[in-house]
């Protein structure tokens, strides 16, 4: 056959596999830069009203200095003097509810506000009962002091958490209430979408995830998630593997976004058997293009005695994009999480960030018991700072950078 | 239908956003399949499409009114799908990894003609643009000339090269532009 010959087969076979193919809605650029002029907006008219509140902002960070134990270091460092309190009081509160506003009963019980352009404050509403509790479980160095433990609501400022990294705070008040605050630092929203299943769509921001979905009606017996992702047949590795759980919440991190895709999220309980599964649709179109990292390089680095943990930790990378949480199998046993997100941002430098995740590595299959107290077990890097906390079961429960 | 000429068009001045719409539902399956055998991959041919197009709209008061704006889109993505290119290829190393190449490959959007395309991506990347929308897109030179922003005599020569090229490497007879 001729080459010209081949040439338009070749190119009408492309085209004829297209002819069905379904055309997307149009492209349309995500929001943020609506959200960056409201922002920009409210604090160009904070500052006029900088002065009258100045003094009430006074008054408060007197009151809370009375008490610092309360609040994690970098808030009591904000509150202290380095946050503008035009901003703190007047940015409005982040709630993906656009019904009216809910009455004291109804309302979210947690609200979250920008402090400055790489920090939130959490902040508890007034009216709530005094006994609830809130459980703070991030990955970021800002609320690591703050992390895992459960704080009354009764004080205002629950934590305050980075925004270039992921948080799930519960309400423990025999309801589950989530709030989350976006990996890619985009947006942050507060209450579920619809019931027991949150999906955010952020901007394309390089490397980071775009789409999230957050499940907080997870059993709570649930160890582990596994997530099916329909439409991405081509990504064999991404399909199957499972999500750590975070403070009886499950937190998936999408890259990449594929047109109107339906992703299962299965709950495992400690034995492995399925104990509750959902669905929901990923629509690609509401954000903008997401981009896989390449993931490539970092890996070439390892020792070969890890290259049995490549797979998993390979195709767990690609679904959270170096942003979120990236989940180990050492061989047959449970799933461990590490979180990769602050390393990113510590550990920009590639070669360092390899010689980190090598170690890791190594040091969980030499010696996957390095110390425990009976519950957990904690893996500790001292020298780049590391800590890792598992339990017993294999669910993961902290990770500090 | 697939474009034949993107210079002898007679497109009409449009800035609305329905334009666009119509603009994008009209030409999105060619730009696909243009950016499907410059990547070699559907998944980021769509992200490349979607990027283009998204560029497109942010643009589209100045793109709309353009004679063609077609031939500036199909730049967009020929341009992109080098670096896109470069990063699925360290995908399709990541993947190798995984072990899961194979079913990828079973998996090509583009089937049996999938090694002639792999053949064109190997080809200089100007010479596998020409072949692509000289063939896939049914262009003219002048009309190719005009998307890759080059000469329509540059167009003959990266067509006779990569003819040359392919025949060699994909056992076939070299003919000239009409098939003779």
């Amino acid at each position: 056959m001729g080459l010209e010959k081949t040439l338009r087969q070749s190119a009408d076979h492309v085209k004829e596999s297209l002819a069905e193919h379904p055309i997307p809605a149009p492209p349309r650029p995500a929001g943020r830069k609506r959200s960056t002029i409201a922002i920009g907006a409210v604090t160009t008219l904070s500052a006029a009203l900088a002065a009258a509140l100045l003094a009430m902002w006074g008054m408060r960070v007197s009151d809370l200095a009375s008490s610092p134990a309360m609040y994690a270091p970098s808030t009591a460092a904000a509150l202290s003097g380095t946050a503008s309190p035009s901003v703190e009081t007047v940015l409005p509160v982040v709630s993906a509810s656009t019904g009216p506003e809910p009455s004291v009963e109804t309302r979210p019980p947690l609200s979250l506000r920008p402090e400055d352009r790489d920090d939130v404050v959490v902040y508890s509403n007034q009216g709530l009962p005094p006994d609830l509790e809130a459980i703070v479980r991030a990955a970021a160095l800002e609320s690591a002091s703050s992390a895992n433990v459960g704080l009354p609501l009764g004080v205002e400022v629950v934590a305050t958490i980075g925004t270039r990294t992921f948080a799930i705070i519960t309400v423990v008040d025999g309801s589950l209430y989530p709030l989350v605050v976006s990996s890619s630092g985009a947006e942050i929203w507060s209450t579920p979408d619809n019931g027991d299943i949150a999906v955010h769509y952020g901007e394309r921001n390089l490397g980071f995830p775009t789409v999230e979905i957050v499940w907080m009606g997870l059993p709570p017996d649930a160890s582990y998630v596994g997530v099916d992702f329909h439409g991405l047949d081509e990504i064999v590795g991404m399909s199957n593997k499972p999500v750590p759980v975070m403070a009886a919440s499950a937190f998936v991190a999408i890259p990449k976004p594929y047109w109107h895709q339906y992703v299962t999220l299965t709950a495992h309980g400690a034995n492995g058997t399925p104990i509750a599964e959902t669905e929901v649709l990923v629509d690609g179109s509401k954000c903008s293009a997401g981009r896989l990292p390449v993931v490539d390089e970092p890996f070439d680095q390892l020792d070969a005695a890890v290259e049995s943990t490549r797979g998993a930790m390979l195709a767990q990378t690609y679904r959270c994009g170096f942003a979120a949480v990236a989940s180990i199998a050492i061989g047959d046993g449970p799933f461990f999480g590490v979180s990769t997100d602050t390393l990113v941002d510590e550990l920009r430098e590639r070669d360092r960030r390899d010689a980190l995740m090598s170690r890791i590595y190594a040091a969980l299959l030499a010696d996957p018991k390095t110390s425990t107290n009976g519950e957990t077990t904690t893996y500790t890097f001292s020298d780049e700072g590391v800590h890792i906390t598992i339990d017993d079961a294999g669910r993961w429960i902290h990770a500090i950078g | 239908m697939w474009t034949t000429s993107l210079v002898d068009r007679d497109f009409p001045v449009v800035r609305g956003a329905a334009s666009f719409d119509s603009f994008f539902n009209r030409e999105y399956r060619s730009v696909l399949a243009l950016a499907i055998v410059l990547t070699g991959n559907r998944e980021t041919a769509e992200e490349l499409t979607q990027d283009a197009f998204l560029s497109t709209y942010i643009q589209w008061c100045r793109v709309g009114s353009l004679r063609n704006p077609e031939a500036w889109v199909r730049r967009v993505v020929a341009n992109r799908s080098v670096s896109a290119f470069r990063r699925a290829k360290a995908e399709a190393r990541a993947l190798y990894r995984l072990s899961t190449l194979q079913s990828r490959s079973a998996a090509s959007p583009i089937g049996e003609s999938v090694d002639v395309w792999n053949e064109v991506r190997r080809l200089p990347r100007r010479q596998a643009q020409v072949i692509a929308l000289t063939y896939l897109e049914g262009l003219p030179r002048r009309d190719v000339a005009a998307i890759l922003g080059c000469g329509e005599e540059t167009v003959k020569t990266h067509l006779q090269r990569a003819r040359s090229t392919l025949a060699r490497r994909l056992g076939t007879t070299p003919e000239n532009e009409n098939g003779s």
